[in-house]
């Protein structure tokens, strides 16, 4: 009944997804069957309090790490079936991850921390550079394109994070917690750069976050609890 | 050019810095290595050449020997000198004699010569000190070594007397035996330990009366052009000039096989004991990038989330040993040349500063050091050099390939 709603194309379709960690003899379940819709240029954020499973869920997405069982689709891909080899491609083509951590490589300036990006795809750096630069100056670091990381405040490294995770317009942004190391302004400043980017350029994104401010900027807020997902409500 | 080139040469001359302590320390560990082993080796070369080109100076190319006593040589002397690339060819009988001076008897080696080859004769004279000259040899003379001479205390115009073992068959018939007087008419060095020892050279004439030889020879000399093999020399004149005849033609690589084996024995020991400096170089490049991808443990697992496959991500790590290899290498090459073509300069330097100058000269009888560049060691020092350090990056590399994305941000 979701699909008659709206006509706009599912970006993310997670479908009965379930995983449990091994915990010594015992296994603790911690997705019990999660369904979970996204749709094109659509902003859904997930809440739920801490080890609930939502870096869990956020990793599984990804493809970063096996389910146990159900079925991940990327449009209409299921990556559950998709061979390994040409998985971290795709992904890199398909996805924009943003972290609480920022994991920019200490050697490479912020310019160039946003092209490896492109690069790991396989694309030439000659035709994302002005792409590269416009992202840097639209996250509000253009004079500081030059400069590595450890010459950067939290906040501008998180914003030159966005910009990679941007950089190959991919067709989702995953970000789990990105203002959890930020004070709250400069945390506002990055969800308002997530938002303006899912309004300007289609991206869907799907947002982790413990602050309810930001979850109800998004076009639908979903809880997890106890490893299922409920329902909007607030 | 692929990312994980790129990433390796920025992990290794990252941006915003002019250089990266740990590659500099990396290339110069393998550069120590490679130029020890390129100076070693080369001067090792340098010695061994020294040494090769002694004998055959002291000895001759080839040694043109029969079973037995070799006689009526004449026109076997004629066929060997038209032979090819000989350029003289010399009767010769070699053996010992127990020799008396001032009742100090020594039992040196005796070297004879045909004194009618003119070209052996002036050849010799080059050994010879205190400008004697080589036509002094006469029946009743001798030329001494200068070991002999030192230990004897001998001076060109003393006589000594000098006994052949042949004479005791004489003994045993009870005649008696009178040994012969011969003079010194001069003292020959030949930087030949061996034979600067205790070693004679009288007139083949006098040695067949000691050996009681009759016209015979033990074997004939030869000396060849340069630059040409004396080995395949030797097996061409068998295989055609000796064939059907009971002749041997023996080169001096063969007559001083062991020596030159042990020669080779040492060169590739000393390679392979110091191989060992590069092999610790390696391990040091080594733990660096270990500790590297452990510390970076969170950004290896955000490439595979940015779309690495782990055997690029490897490569990444990989790359850097290999290539620290390649520089290190070319580098060490370039100072191991540099410090061999000025070696001479550096080690009286170093004599002027130790004050060691004249016991350099005393012990070693060198005033330089010979090097001898081979092709074929740069080869073996480089391509070796180069696989170790790539070894070196080869265990980080499975590591940071191995690594999971989702552990990574766990662990981190
Ligand atoms: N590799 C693992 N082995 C065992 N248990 C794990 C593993 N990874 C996660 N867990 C457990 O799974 C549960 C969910 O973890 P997860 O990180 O997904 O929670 P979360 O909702 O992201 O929490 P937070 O809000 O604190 O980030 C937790 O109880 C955690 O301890
Ligand atoms: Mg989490």
């Amino acid at each position: 009944m979701d699909d008659l709603r709206t006509e706009k194309q599912v970006v993310l379709r997670v479908e009965d997804l379930r995983k449990t960690y091994p915990s010594g003899e015992a296994t603790i379940p911690v997705l019990k069957g999660v369904n979970l819709i996204v749709r094109g240029g659509e902003s859904v954020s997930i809440q739920g309090e801490s080890g609930s499973g939502k870096t869990t869920l956020v990793h599984l997405a990804a493809g970063l790490d096996l389910a146990d069982s159900g079925a991940i689709y990327w449009e209409e891909t299921d990556i559950t079936k998709m061979r390994k080899g040409s998985l971290p491609r795709r992904r890199g083509a398909f996805l924009g991850m943003v972290f609480q951590s920022f994991h920019l490589a200490p050697e490479l300036t912020a310019l160039e921390n946003i092209l490896l990006a492109a690069r790991l795809v396989g694309r030439s750096v000659r035709t994302v550079k002005e792409r590269a630069e416009n992202l840097l100056e639209r996250v509000g670091l253009a004079e500081r394109g030059h400069h590595v990381p450890a010459q950067l405040s939290g906040g501008e490294q998180q914003r030159v994070a966005l910009a990679r995770a941007l950089i190959n317009r991919p067709r989702m942004v995953l970000a789990d917690e990105p203002t959890g190391n930020l004070d709250e302004r400069t945390g506002d400043r990055i969800l308002e750069l997530l938002l303006e980017n899912c309004r300007e350029e289609g991206t869907s994104l799907l947002l982790v976050t413990h602050n309810k401010v930001h979850a109800g900027r998004t076009d639908r807020q979903l809880f997890l609890h106890y490893g299922q997902m409920q329902p909007e409500f607030a | 050019m692929p990312w994980y080139f790129y990433l390796a040469f920025k992990q290794l001359f990252p941006s915003g810095r002019i250089l990266s302590f740990f590659t500099v320390v990396s290339v110069m560990g393998v550069m120590l290595g490679v130029a020890l082993l390129l100076i070693v080796q080369t001067v090792m070369n340098g010695f061994s050449h020294e040494l090769r080109s002694k004998i055959v100076e002291a000895t001759g190319h080839i040694n043109v020997v029969t079973s037995g006593m070799l006689m009526d040589y004449d026109d076997l002397v004629e066929e060997l000198n038209d032979w090819p690339g000989v350029r003289w060819s010399v009767p010769i009988a070699q053996g010992q004699v127990l020799m008396n001076f001032k009742n100090r008897p020594m039992v040196p080696n005796v070297h004879a010569v045909d004194v009618n080859v003119v070209e052996e004769m002036e050849y010799l004279e080059r050994f010879l000190l205190m400008g004697a000259k080589s036509e002094d040899l006469f029946d009743d003379s001798v030329f001494i070594s200068r070991g002999l001479a030192r230990s004897l205390d001998l001076r060109p115009g003393d006589v000594v007397d000098v006994y052949s073992p042949m004479l005791l068959e004489r003994l045993e018939r009870n005649e008696i035996i009178l040994p012969r007087e011969l003079e010194v008419a001069g003292i020959f060095s030949t930087d030949w330990h061996e034979i600067d020892e205790a070693t004679i050279i009288v007139t083949l004439r006098m040695m067949q009366d000691l050996y009681g030889m009759g016209d015979g020879a033990h074997s004939i000399s030869l000396r060849l052009e340069d630059n040409l093999d004396s080995f395949s020399v030797a097996r061409e004149m068998e295989r055609t000039l000796f064939a059907e005849r009971d002749l041997r033609a023996v080169s001096w690589q063969e007559q001083n096989e062991s020596f030159l084996w042990i020669l080779n024995l040492e060169k590739n020991v000393m390679l392979f004991l110091l191989l060992f400096i590069v092999v610790v170089a390696a391990f040091s490049i080594a733990s660096s990038l270990l500790i590297n991808v452990i510390r970076k443990t969170r950004e290896i697992g955000l490439l595979g989330s940015l779309g690495g496959r782990p055997w690029e991500i490897g490569v990444t790590f990989c790359f850097q040993g290999f290539f620290l290899g390649v520089t290190g290498t070319a580098a060490g090459l370039a100072m191991g040349a540099l410090i061999i073509t000025f070696r001479n300069q550096i080690i009286g330097l170093f004599a002027r500063f130790t004050g060691a100058e004249d016991s350099l000269q005393q012990y070693y009888h060198f005033t330089f050091v010979p090097a001898r560049y081979e092709f074929s060691d740069f080869v073996i020092i480089g391509v070796s050099a180069v696989i170790i350090s790539t070894l070196a990056g080869f265990i980080p590399a499975l590591r940071a390939a191995r690594l999971r994305p989702v552990e990574a941000f766990r662990h981190g």
